[in-house]
């Protein structure tokens, strides 16, 4: 068994409201190993974006611990650089500015620095917009650019918070297609949230649900050892939607997510 | 009618009726002097003092009050207010004491910036400075403090630490407003500006600035020149409401859409 690139420890995260404690992660265990690509899914404000904060660093767990490479994590850094939902670009600089942004603390001559930022921007598809600024770009182009950011600062592991949850349906679809791209070109250790099904399935290499809070693990599917289209990566989304394989992984996530949703409608 | 015109129209319309009420008789050269004798006597200061000094004098002594007094302001209190808004700490120590200050009207500081100063460019430097400071250390403390937190966050996800944060990310983003702070101060400076040089008990002989000369004016009973005095101050103050306007403007172009 390869040692774990990130590994969630017996966590668990109480916030405090007024007097009442409410807990939003319990007892969360979970490992993510080099060059894979997990996906947290589950109903919206079940505490999955609290675990991806927990590793980025932003906020730390009320007991248990997030390992990053065997060390504990305590503070942020670009060993873990975090997409966020809503894109976070330094609205004040370019595209070409925010994508150099992390690189200033890096110990890289200036020559190495133009090239990363330029390489990040040929990837991204940004070139002819390097002296655009964020508000002149439309909501899939600023989240390219945050992807951009991102990878630049070459990050052990990429965490992304829901990510295309700010996008319109079309540019949504196309973004998915083009990150699996990515993750080939350059491979990475993702760590993605969402909390749409299709996203899960067709980007993950291991699905995990997540229970309603306070999170905890419902059920993880592996979908490299189901046997569940191997080139998927190859495809495009609308094929990989409609192949019969994928409906029936859709039908048995979509009711784990589903049984989680009416629980808590029971419960109320 | 075009939009831009209206300003025109309502100019004109202003000394429209400025004039037919002056020509009318009603009222008394004295207490209201004809437009075109105001425009004759600061054309005339030009060349013929009033007050010993020249139009031109008088504006420049003003301007000059006014920039150091802005320099010594904008110098402290974007700074402090910077310092206030990042850490909490230093605001819990300065914040009461310049929440009970701020109230307190610059022109109500007159009597203590005479004894502390004399009478002088020091004295009236401090009355001014004091209508500047306040808001450029309120909007610079809020800029700084109330910088998008997801900004921060992504920052520090990117290998960004304590002072860099506040460099790259909290000073960019509160510049705008900063500056929107600097300009309100500029606009309460200048008004201060004009209350302190009239009570510096100018005389004929010698006392320069805008403020003054409506004073001496005042004293001499010549009423066009307290008009004239008035108006160069609001078209010099508007001037540069105009320029600041712009600057905030073009710092803050990345916050439309």
């Amino acid at each position: 068994m390869p040692e774990p690139k990130i590994q969630f420890e017996n966590v668990s995260k109480n916030y405090t409201r007024g007097n009442m404690v409410v807990p939003a992660v319990a007892e969360f265990n979970l490992s993510i190993y080099e060059n894979e690509f997990v996906v947290f899914v589950g109903p919206s404000g079940c505490g999955k974006s609290t675990l991806l904060h927990m590793a980025a660093g932003l906020i730390s767990p009320s007991s248990g611990t997030v390992l990053l490479d065997g060390r504990a994590i305590t503070e942020p850094g670009p060993d873990r650089a975090v997409v966020f939902q809503q894109f976070a670009l330094f609205p004040w600089k370019t595209v070409y500015e925010n994508i150099k942004f992390g690189l200033r603390f890096k110990t890289l001559d200036e020559i190495e620095k133009r090239n990363t930022v330029e390489k990040h921007i040929a990837m991204m598809g940004l070139n002819g917009f390097e002296n655009s600024y964020p508000h002149e770009l439309s909501g899939g182009m600023k989240q390219r650019v945050a992807i951009a950011r991102a990878y630049a600062v070459h990050p052990a592991v990429l965490l992304l918070d829901e990510p295309f949850a700010a996008l319109d349906a079309q540019t949504r679809t196309i973004m998915q297609e083009e990150l699996v791209v990515f993750g080939e070109e350059e491979r990475h250790t993702v760590l993605f949230i969402t909390h749409s099904v299709e996203e899960a399935i067709f980007l993950g290499d291991r699905v995990v649900v997540i229970t309603r809070r306070p999170a905890r693990i419902k059920e993880v599917i592996d979908l490299k050892d189901s046997g569940f289209m191997p080139d998927r990566r190859e495809r495009s989304l609308d094929e990989v939607l409609s192949s019969e394989q994928f409906a029936s992984l859709r039908t048995k996530v979509w009711g784990l997510v589903r049984s989680e949703i009416s629980n808590e409608r029971g419960n109320r | 009618m075009k939009v831009k015109y209206a300003s025109f129209i309502s100019i004109g319309g202003f000394i429209l009726l400025w004039w037919l009420i002056s020509a009318s008789g009603m009222i008394s050269p004295r207490f209201l002097p004809s437009p075109g004798s105001v425009i004759i006597s600061l054309y005339g200061m030009i060349w013929e003092p009033f007050a010993s000094v020249t139009l031109q004098g008088h504006i420049w002594a003003s301007i000059q009050r006014f920039f150091v007094a802005f320099v010594v302001a904008t110098g402290i209190a974007i700074p402090l207010g910077a310092w206030m808004g990042w850490n909490e700490k230093v605001n819990a120590v300065v914040d009461p004491v310049f929440e009970v200050l701020r109230f307190i009207p610059p022109i109500a500081w007159v009597p203590f910036a005479i004894l502390w100063f004399r009478l002088g460019l020091k004295s009236e430097c401090f009355i001014i400075a004091i209508g500047i400071f306040v808001p450029s250390l309120v909007n610079s403390r809020a800029g700084i403090r109330f910088v998008d937190p997801v900004l921060i966050q992504a920052a520090k996800t990117l290998g960004a630490k304590g002072r860099d944060i506040l460099w790259h990310v909290s000073i960019p983003w509160s510049l705008p407003i900063i500056v929107g702070g600097v300009r309100i101060g500029m606009g309460l400076g200048w008004m201060c500006l004009v209350a302190a040089e009239m009570i510096s008990r100018p005389t004929l002989k010698g006392s320069a600035g805008l403020g003054a000369m409506i004073e001496v004016a005042r004293v001499t009973l010549a009423s066009q020149y307290i008009i004239g005095g008035m108006l160069v101050i609001g078209v010099l103050g508007f001037a540069m409401d105009i320029g600041a306007n712009y600057f905030e403007k073009k710092l803050g172009r990345w916050r439309e859409a």
